[in-house]
């Protein structure tokens, strides 16, 4: 009897144990059926991936694309990815990085957008020594828009101390709400979230990101190592697909304002306004990638921060991008 | 006779209810119960005895009739009707001395006098050394001992028993009828004794009211004239016994 | 797998993260008590706060419902349509009327710990054995005394089980509260590190939480054994 529970309990500690492995690691990537790309919630700066989908070019590249998400936040996204759950990633650059110097081995195929964020205030506040002692909200801890917001403090002699700040646990799309409520006095966020504040007349651009950090990355395409490796073709065909699309956004703004209209749902003045601060590239400079893991690092280490990413995970910045950084798909 | 309870006529109609129909339980039922009296009530089940002894505590209305003690009309509950449950209904969370308080600290008496009281009901039914034990940690027996504890520190005028013995061993009955008895005899309250076992109504009871099956009323009454204390062997106490029994098998067969 | 840290952290991984935790410094306001001290004090501050209200209305408005059936017939619908709703759901809604940090987290948890200890509260009221409502009638207490001498302790073990099972809940949806509008409690020690990715750091934080719940769990449970010590006489 008591044997007999015992080796109950014994396979159910084994089961426990290895039933996450098997989920993780339980499809196989050179079977797949379709592309799984994730995306982020509402995000414009993910927008060519809903130009590519909607003038077909994944099919002109003879390629079925399923697309996983909406994430709540880029992190949850890189982890999915880690998991085996998504095999192209459009996120923030500095999820990317930051799932990369946790020893995830992925590879970044191509930029999206540079620029694009800015810190938005409400009405009261028209410096950004009025932000002492407000609450601020930006995106998760890391991310290129928390990073700012703590070098354009920095610049007018304030620090992450000097206000109270929420990253990471307001949403993206609950700022605008948030901030025209009261509850929060600024944000720093991408678009189309700046825009909605902006429109509604609730809020201002206290600064454009542009302006802290001219052509400074944003959003990239990502992939597993392992699906690159096993998926040449398919590769290929997204990153054909994305840079057609980008080409498209450049060359029809119009049409690619309805598409974004149909996909955020927002209306067109929002929109409008959201594209006059987002530049849509392909390109990534690696030197603006190795300042900006250089930068989270040295903030970790003069303590304005807790460290995020130490000298111990990436001992040298320029390696490490160059390492994740692969860009040959793309064409000239 | 020198009578404090009256039972005067008194009837009970349960009214319908969604999945009953409406129940007689009690027809014309009179009865008469002296001071010190030991009176039992007898009857098949069914007959409505727990009906009567709960509107003569005082905790169900009758439809028609009325129940009077001492000349004053019973209209609610009161601590001058005391009442012993079979189930014994202790309250779980308070050890013996403070149920046998309940009723004198629901009249706010003083602490001192409530401990004084408590002490002499508690060593009445013999429970002394056992004061602080909780019912938990009580037998059958000694929880009904101090259920009745806690019925007569209220200093009742008369004792309405619900069948306390009804859920106690053989042994414990046994032992318990003569305590009872003794308890009676030093205390001289009225008591009236709710009952289906015949030999235990004709071992206690002065009179034994027998009831018709439902709608109750009563069938008959035996006066029980042996001396205390009783055998069950003698010859009178067998045919009173036997008496007793058949009118209460042939109210039994009419249902 | 093993080569992902970041989602499978090992022991050891999490044991130099609580040591990392304990030392860096604290929330705003509790820099001295370290990191994990730190925002474990804030949650548990809004824990007590939250499960206190809770407690307070949760077992008045239980005695009262429980006790007089048209005040119950009152409540029922009410709580019955809400109940079901999980308190997660609730969290948009308690930004929206609490804004952040404190005073929405102690909603939700108030929210949480609620239901469990009102319809326990109910359901203990509500069998109170008749016959020791009846004996006490007939031992002369008024209904007011029949309340608070007998109802209310012949309640008592279902309250106290009402209470526990509430805290429990309380401090599940301080967590669902800390992960959004919040920046302090291990709540947001867990989402930060899981943000950041440091799943070890993420680890020990869940772990904090598992541990403190526990020992309130078995705080309460002592206090539970005490009051209605008579329960375990037998």
């Amino acid at each position: 009897m008591s044997n007999s529970i015992n080796k109950l309990i014994i396979l159910s500690l084994v089961t426990l144990l290895i039933l996450p492995s098997m989920m993780v690691t339980g499809c196989s990537p050179s079977d797949i059926a379709k592309v799984r790309i994730g995306y982020l919630l509402g995000d414009l700066h993910h927008l060519p991936l809903f130009v590519a989908i909607e003038k077909g070019f994944f099919q002109e590249e003879g390629i079925d694309v399923e697309v996983v998400g909406p994430f709540d936040a880029g992190p949850a996204e890189m982890d999915a990815m880690a998991a085996g759950h998504l095999d192209i990633g459009y996120v923030g650059a500095s999820p990317a990085i930051m799932s990369a110097a946790r020893g995830v081995p992925l590879a970044i195929i191509s930029g999206v957008n540079q620029e694009g964020s800015a810190l938005v205030a409400d009405k009261g506040i028209t410096s950004i020594g009025d932000l002492r002692s407000k609450k601020i909200a930006t995106p998760a801890p890391g991310s290129i828009q928390h990073i700012m917001t703590g070098m354009v403090l920095s610049e007018n002699n304030l620090s992450f101390k000097d206000v109270e700040l929420f990253p990471g646990t307001i949403k993206a799309p609950d700022m605008p709400l948030n901030l025209q409520s009261g509850r929060i006095s600024a944000y720093f966020i991408w678009e189309p979230f700046v825009a909605m504040s902006v429109v509604s007349g609730s809020g201002h651009v206290l600064v454009n990101s542009k302006d802290i950090w001219p052509g400074h990355p944003c959003c990239v395409v990502v992939t597993r190592d392992e699906f690159l490796k096993n998926n040449d073709r398919e590769v290929k065909a997204v990153v054909s697909a994305h840079q057609k699309a980008v080409k498209f956004i450049v060359d029809n703004p119009a049409e690619s304002k309805r598409i974004g209209q149909k996909y955020t749902g927002l209306g067109a003045d929002v929109i409008d306004s959201a594209f006059s601060r987002v530049k849509y590239v392909t390109g990534i400079n690696n030197n603006d990638l190795v300042k900006f893991v250089n930068g989270i690092i040295e903030l970790g280490e003069n303590g304005s921060i807790k460290p995020i990413i130490t000298r111990k995970e990436v001992p040298e910045a320029d390696d490490f991008i160059n390492g994740i950084i692969d860009l040959k798909y793309l064409s000239r | 006779m020198n009578s404090k309870l009256i039972v005067d006529n008194i009837s009970k109609v349960f009214p319908a209810r969604k999945m009953a129909t409406a129940t007689q339980a009690l027809k014309n039922f009179s009865l008469e119960v002296g001071n010190g009296e030991f009176v039992c009530i007898v009857g098949p089940s069914g007959c409505g005895k727990t009906t009567l002894l709960k509107i003569i505590a005082g905790l169900e209305t009758a439809s028609q009739g009325s129940v009077r003690l001492n000349g004053n009309k019973v209209e609610a509950p009161g601590p001058e009707r005391g009442m012993v449950f079979q189930d014994f209904a202790l309250y779980p969370w308070r050890d013996v001395v403070g149920n046998v308080e309940f009723g004198p600290e629901m009249r706010y008496l003083p602490r001192s006098e409530r401990s004084e009281i408590s002490q002499k009901y508690v060593s009445l039914v013999g429970m002394e050394g056992n004061e602080h034990k909780y019912p938990a940690q009580l037998s059958g027996g000694m929880k009904q001992r101090v259920a009745i504890a806690r019925a007569l520190a209220n200093k009742p005028d008369i004792l309405l028993m619900d069948e306390p013995f009804g859920s106690l061993d053989a042994q414990t009955r046994f032992v318990m009828q003569n305590e009872l008895l003794r308890i009676w005899n030093e205390d001289r309250k009225a008591v009236i004794f709710v009952t289906h076992n015949v030999e235990e109504a004709v071992y206690l009871a002065e009179r034994v009211v027998v009831m018709t099956a439902g709608p109750g009323a009563v069938k008959g009454i035996y006066p029980i004239a042996l001396s205390y204390p009783r055998s069950r062997a003698d010859h009178g106490f067998i045919s009173l016994r036997e008496k007793i029994t058949d009118s209460i098998t042939e109210e039994v067969k009419l249902i | 797998m093993a080569d992902l840290p970041q989602l499978f952290p090992t022991p050891v991984a999490v044991v130099v993260a609580f040591k990392d935790l304990l030392i860096a410094e604290g929330p705003a306001g509790l820099p001295w008590a370290g990191e994990l001290i730190g925002n474990m004090l804030v949650s548990l501050w809004r824990v007590i706060v939250g499960f206190c209200l809770a407690a307070v209305t949760g077992v008045l408005l239980g005695v009262i419902a429980g006790w007089w059936p048209r005040a119950r017939d009152l409540v029922e619908p009410v709580v019955e349509i809400i109940r079901p709703i999980p308190p997660l759901a609730w969290v948009p809604l308690a930004m929206l009327w609490f804004g952040l940090g404190f005073r929405p987290a102690v909603f939700l948890i108030w929210l949480g710990a609620f239901f469990p200890i009102l319809s326990n509260t109910v359901l203990g009221m509500e069998s109170t054995p008749k016959n020791l409502i009846e004996v006490s009638k007939t031992l002369g207490a008024n209904s007011r005394q029949i309340l608070f001498k007998v109802g209310i302790p012949s309640a008592l073990p279902s309250i106290m089980a009402g209470l526990r099972i509430g805290l429990g809940i309380g401090w599940m949806c301080l967590v669902a509260a800390e992960l959004t509008g919040s920046n302090t409690g291990l709540g947001y020690l867990i989402m930060y590190y899981y943000s950041t990715m440091e799943a070890a750091k993420m680890v020990a934080g869940m772990l904090t939480i598992g541990l403190v719940g526990v020992l309130a769990f078995i705080g309460l449970k002592k206090l539970e054994d005490r009051l209605v010590f008579w329960r375990e006489l037998e």
